[in-house]
């Protein structure tokens, strides 16, 4: 057996990509906390879905904008925990100015500081914000393996991963390889292959997406293990 | 962005599902594919697999992912299929294989064992003679391990496997115990590479299974666990299916296990092959060591045995009684 290879060290680290081809690593860096940070929001401040989404968004084009995550520095933490700390004072500045607009102008710093505070140490809000992000980030490999495979006239390999490992894993009985290869009409033998390939190209891009979404090998391989449960 | 990309949010249960096979995948890499979990113990789960090489299915046991990574637990599954691959029998599962994953975790290969668990095998009742053709078996099986210096220390029901012809298997060596490790498993440079390193049980941690492990072995005194805790854990076995056999209890019998499991070792029969030995004198209708039977049982005991020749023997004498008699009248 094989064992996994580490990508070399040498490889482009989130912020290189955000000043190198900002737009195009922005563009995953809101494939992945789009709906975590819609999450994060409507969990601590409370707010309707669609008013999530509006101050999600605002928060994205104000991070473009004020190019806050060139600031990310990968030897202080981890590149989640910035963005999530830079959601957390964008929208806590957002609700601020709309209670100073309520009052009429008048700032009452003290409860603000504290509710931030509460809203802080909130736990749940925090592994909600984690979940969302490891489904997203599933997600985007998903999307990913769908596309490897129409590249490699492999989109069999796809639609039985789709049928057996996500639509088959929700469905209270999970269909056999047999029943797989009765309804495409493949040999057993062909659906464990395709299957097999599907898997394992499904595993490198999660890990190439993580690996995309961290500024640091460290940070990589300690994403890897706190969300996947994993050593790579 | 690919059309798959608005398909519905994925579920926590999916979620759950491609978080496991992230796992899973490099044991699917090149050579074996995985298909589901057959078994799962303390230490690490068992997968059935298919060796894509030679076209088989295997079972592949893999330190499992949900616990404490450390070096001691790799260092015992090593070792669980290094004492494997040195018993070479026919009641024991052979390895194929086996090496790490690409994440560290151990894992080894061996033959797909099917069939059913001796405490599933005895759930609806069992005759006399199957518990004592099994209990020989397994008497056989662990003899021929305690020969090499391996004390299986985990003998019970559900580590006993009955295959669909009647063959028995002895499954879990995992917290086996290599006895006189230097004449034994660590006579090779890799063997005693993992011996060396792996951290023995030590005196105090107790290993094995409650109900089925010997007091010496319950006591935590690891030093004292010879053959003989083998051998009362299968008197233990024996006790309990003989409590499930459908005919009356036999005292000699009971007195077997009764000797097996002797609280001090040294009462015990001293290795499984000398309680085989005690069965088979049973099933010979000879007289057991382990009970003093009385003048009347004992000739019950040589009627049951030569039931056959007394009958002949007394009807040949009968007839010619009769004959004689006969002649006179």
């Amino acid at each position: 057996m094989r064992a996994n290879q580490h990508f070399p060290d040498t490889r482009e680290s989130l912020v290189q990509a955000l000043a190198g081809n900002g737009s195009r690593a922005m563009d995953l860096v809101g494939r992945a906390y789009r709906v975590p940070v819609i999450a994060l929001l409507e969990r601590k401040w409370m707010l309707q879905h669609e008013d999530a989404e509006d101050l999600a968004h605002e928060f994205f084009a104000a991070a473009i904008e004020k190019n806050w995550l060139m600031r990310y520095d990968a030897s202080r933490g981890k590149f989640r925990t910035f963005l999530r700390s830079c959601l957390i004072a964008f929208a806590a500045e957002q609700h601020e100015r709309a209670n100073r607009l309520k009052r009429g102008g008048r700032a009452q710093h003290e409860s603000l500081n504290a509710e931030t505070e509460a809203l802080e140490s909130d736990s749940v809000a925090d592994a909600l914000f984690d979940r969302e992000w490891m489904r997203s980030v599933l997600q985007i490999a998903l999307d990913a393996l769908h596309d490897e495979s129409a590249e490699n006239n492999k989109e069999i390999a796809f639609k039985l991963f789709e049928q057996y490992d996500v639509v088959g894993s929700e469905a209270e009985f999970q269909p056999t390889y047999a029943e797989l290869a009765n309804s495409f009409g493949l040999p057993v033998t062909q659906v464990t292959n395709y299957l097999a390939w599907a898997r394992r190209r499904f595993r490198e891009h999660v890990l190439q997406t993580v690996r995309a979404l961290t500024g640091s090998e460290v940070e990589y391989r300690e994403e890897v293990r706190a969300l996947l449960g994993i050593n790579v | 962005m690919s059309e798959f990309s608005s398909a519905s949010k994925l579920t926590d249960r999916a979620v759950a599902h491609l978080r496991s096979l992230i796992d899973d995948a490099p044991l699917a890499h090149d050579r074996y594919t995985i298909h589901e979990i057959v078994g799962r113990g303390g230490m690490g789960a068992v997968y059935r697999a298919h060796d894509e090489l030679l076209q088989r299915d295997v079972a592949i046991k893999v330190l499992d992912e949900r616990a404490p990574m450390s070096f001691k637990t790799t260092q015992r599954l090593k070792r669980e299929a290094t004492i494997l691959a040195r018993l070479e029998h026919p009641g024991i599962v052979p390895v194929h294989d086996a090496g790490e994953l690409g994440d560290g975790r151990a894992f080894y290969v061996m033959q797909l064992v099917r069939g059913v668990r001796l405490d599933e095998y005895a759930r609806g009742g069992i005759s006399r003679g199957d518990v004592l053709r099994l209990i020989l078996r397994v008497c056989e099986i662990v003899g021929f391990a305690n020969a090499q210096g391996v004390v299986h220390r985990d003998l019970k029901p559900s580590n006993i496997m009955i295959g669909p012809f009647g063959e028995v298997l002895v499954l879990d060596w995992g917290v086996a115990k290599v006895l006189n490790e230097v004449d034994g498993l660590s006579t090779n440079s890799n063997s005693a590479a993992v011996s060396k390193n792996i951290e023995e049980t030590k005196d105090g941690m107790v290993v094995g299974t409650h109900g089925y492990m010997s007091p010496e072995q319950a006591s935590g005194a690891s030093g004292d666990v010879t053959q003989t805790a083998d051998v009362y854990s299968l008197g233990v076995i024996l006790r309990e299916l003989l409590s499930k056999v459908r005919e009356n209890a036999d005292k000699a019998l009971s007195a077997i296990a009764e000797r097996a499991t002797s609280l001090e070792p040294r009462d015990r029969y001293g290795a499984t092959i000398a309680l085989a030995a005690e069965i088979r004198r049973w099933l010979d209708g000879e007289p057991v060591v382990a009970y003093h039977e009385s003048a009347l049982e004992q000739v019950m005991r040589v009627y049951r045995r030569h039931q056959t020749a007394i009958w002949l023997v007394g009807s040949y004498v009968a007839l010619r009684v009769t004959v004689f008699f006969w002649r006179r009248i």
